[in-house]
């Protein structure tokens, strides 16, 4: 009866049913004919078992964090840290790429999601690369690949997400993703030179010619404008490391920080766009959360049909050896990761996977940041690749011009990381181990 | 959140743009019902931002403890996360990976299978909402069905209805937005020449 629920899921997912009521279809056979002699199984115990995983506090931050996101987009605050990155590597020739690249990473980190972190940046960076003569295509590329390092410098929502459907500490979590987020970065401003190195078209203006002292006082007067867009990064993340804050609080405090500076310092919001802006965000979380909900119920469903047993039993058919079956979820996680986004694969394979990843030994912790890689991978790769066509549309550049240059991303920053991610786990558990104690 | 449409001049993903993009009620339920919605998303994220901060200024600088906050905080949680998703089914902004609809060219196949989507999504909706119904009833009317020992909360002794009725209202809504979706895809169908 399982492999009927799986392939009710999968084509209810193909043919475009909404992904939260895929789950409810597949969880609706198994209520009928689950069960090891097909009896079903009790509806009445599945709602509230949804309800009592959804009783968190911690899942609260996602709310909140999307909420700052779109908050930080509409009042400016993400405009005045780009000009501020720009002071200090605005003047190379792949400068504003490494801008766009820090710019995301900082905006990632506050509202979590990729596209959200793009539309923010992209809304605001997009004329500057144009204005520049930057190649439309790369610049796309570049862009669609620097925003999903959100899903890697922390706080995420996916890695909200992750912990709670498998138990783990969200810090620990957390903590397991910044180190490849920070060799991501470094190769992604990497890439961006090499493929300029020979371009012709990239012209910085009299960027070229600032002085040591003209960068001072632009340090300066820039800097002076963007400390209260600063202070939102240190709020939140020196909230939750220094120990301060829970997740939770951290995000709460991001939007209660982020509406006056957003209304009165940097005046991009007024109560009309305010109001807007909370409706909207609330929207995008009721849709997560409705997905969360139906997961938790399927995910009980299957648990009780032994899908990870299965699962187990179909890798252990094609090898004993644990890092080939690693090898074979890691394809997995990218082709899942090639046909929804970060959010959806995290909620659908984190159930069925992580019980096969204790039971090959694979620390946790080290499985986080593996998904974290992972899902960013899989949100480029087309054929469905959200951000890339985002990133595309926001940057007017056609498809085909961006492939090329996505494609070298993929091939010498994201290929690379993931390697190192699986195979040197000491370089995603180093700083849970050594913050928090948790076991290599 | 989103569709995941592939195609590159029409994508509506994880922004707060992708709500935005959509008309504005025209007819007058929907315009009531999706400004009361917008309304209690509003006041749910503004409650859980200010409960949340207060808390947090209570527990590290005067360093007491806002008694019970935390029922609060989940029962408003509940209603933004419910109610967001009926605006969501509204807006069409439900996570979906759309692949057969976006390789197929326009014509009956498509638009069967546009029916086809829709009809699944409204039925497993309906089983839904029926145990939605189930699950609010057990909170409304107690374990023995006679309004006797009602479930609450261990602080506030707030009963657990409140936070229940919200995946019913939110499930109702949603069925009602699909439902809509099915209608026109109907009309999509059988409306089309040739």
């Amino acid at each position: 009866m399982i492999f009927v629920a799986l392939i009710i899921l999968v084509i209810c997912l193909m043919i475009g049913v909404p992904v939260p009521v895929s789950f409810m279809a597949s969880a609706g056979w198994l209520i009928f004919f689950g069960g090891p002699a097909g009896e079903g199984y009790q509806a009445t115990q599945l709602l509230p078992y949804g309800y009592a995983q959804m009783n968190s506090v911690s899942l609260i931050a996602i709310a909140l964090f999307i909420g700052a996101g779109g908050i930080m987009e509409r009042g400016r605050i993400g405009e005045k840290l780009i000009d501020f990155v720009d002071v200090f590597v605005g003047h190379y020739k792949s400068g504003l790429g490494i801008v766009a690249t820090i710019s995301c990473a900082i905006v990632g980190s506050i509202c979590g999601a990729a596209c959200a972190t793009l539309s923010c940046v992209g809304s605001i960076i997009f004329p500057r690369f144009k204005a520049e003569g930057y190649p439309r295509g790369l610049a796309a590329a570049l862009l669609a690949n620097a925003s999903l390092l959100g899903l890697l410098i922390p706080p995420n929502a996916t890695l909200i997400i992750f912990a709670w459907i498998s138990g783990q500490s969200v810090l620990a979590c957390f903590l397991a993703t910044v180190i490849p987020g920070f060799i991501t970065i470094i190769l992604i401003c990497s890439v961006n030179w090499w493929l300029l190195r020979h371009n012709t078209t990239v012209k910085i203006g009299e960027k070229k010619n600032r002085s040591v002292t003209d960068r001072v006082l632009l340090l300066k007067s820039r800097g002076k404008i963007a400390v209260p867009a600063l202070m939102l990064p240190i709020i939140v993340l020196g909230g939750i490391y220094g120990g301060i804050m829970t997740t939770t609080e951290a995000s709460a405090m991001a939007v209660l920080y982020a509406i006056p500076v957003g209304m009165f310092i940097y005046k991009g919001l007024n109560l009309k766009n305010t109001y807007d802006v909370i409706v909207e965000t609330a929207v995008t979380t009721g849709v997560i959360m409705v997905m969360l909900y139906c997961v938790a119920m399927l995910s009980r469903l299957y648990i009780l049909e032994d899908l990870p047993g299965v699962l187990l039993g179909v890798f252990y058919a094609i090898s004993s050896d644990p890092l080939m079956i690693m090898f074979m979820i890691n394809i997995f996680l990218v082709i899942m990761g090639m046909l929804m986004d970060d959010i959806s694969v995290v909620v659908l394979t984190t159930p069925i996977l992580m019980p096969i990843i204790m039971e090959l030994g694979f620390n946790p912790i080290h499985y986080a940041a593996i998904v974290g890689v992972n899902t960013g991978l899989g949100c480029i790769t087309p054929p469905a690749a959200p951000v890339l066509y985002l990133s595309g549309r926001l940057g007017s550049a056609p498809i085909d011009e961006m492939m090329k240059p996505c494609l070298w991303f993929i091939l010498l920053c994201w290929i690379p990381v993931l390697f190192l991610t699986v195979f040197f786990p000491k370089l995603s558990l180093f700083l849970p181990h050594y913050i928090m104690g948790t076991p290599w | 959140m989103s569709d995941i449409n592939l195609d590159p001049d029409n994508v509506c993903v994880t922004s707060p743009e992708c709500a935005s993009e959509v008309d504005a009620p025209k007819n007058v339920f929907d315009r009531i019902v999706i400004n009361l919605f917008s309304f209690i998303c509003f006041f749910s994220t503004a409650a859980l931002t200010i409960i949340i901060c207060i808390a947090t200024f209570f527990r590290y600088i005067l360093g007491g403890n806002l008694y019970g906050y935390e029922e609060w905080v989940q029962l408003l949680a509940f209603w933004l996360y419910f109610i967001g998703a009926a605006v969501g089914a509204y807006n069409r902004t439900h996570v979906s990976a759309d692949l057969v609809n976006a390789y197929l060219p326009d014509g009956k196949l498509k638009d069967s299978l546009t029916v086809l989507k829709n009809l699944i999504t409204v039925c497993v909706t309906a089983l839904f909402v029926w145990y939605g119904y189930d699950f609010f009833m057990f909170g409304f009317q107690g374990p023995l069905g006679t309004g006797i020992a009602i479930p609450k909360t261990s602080v506030w002794r707030i009963p657990l209805w409140v936070g229940y009725v919200s995946v019913f209202i939110g499930l109702v809504f949603m069925l009602y937005y699909f439902a809509r979706d099915l209608v026109l895809s109907l009309r999509q169908l059988f409306g089309r020449k040739n």
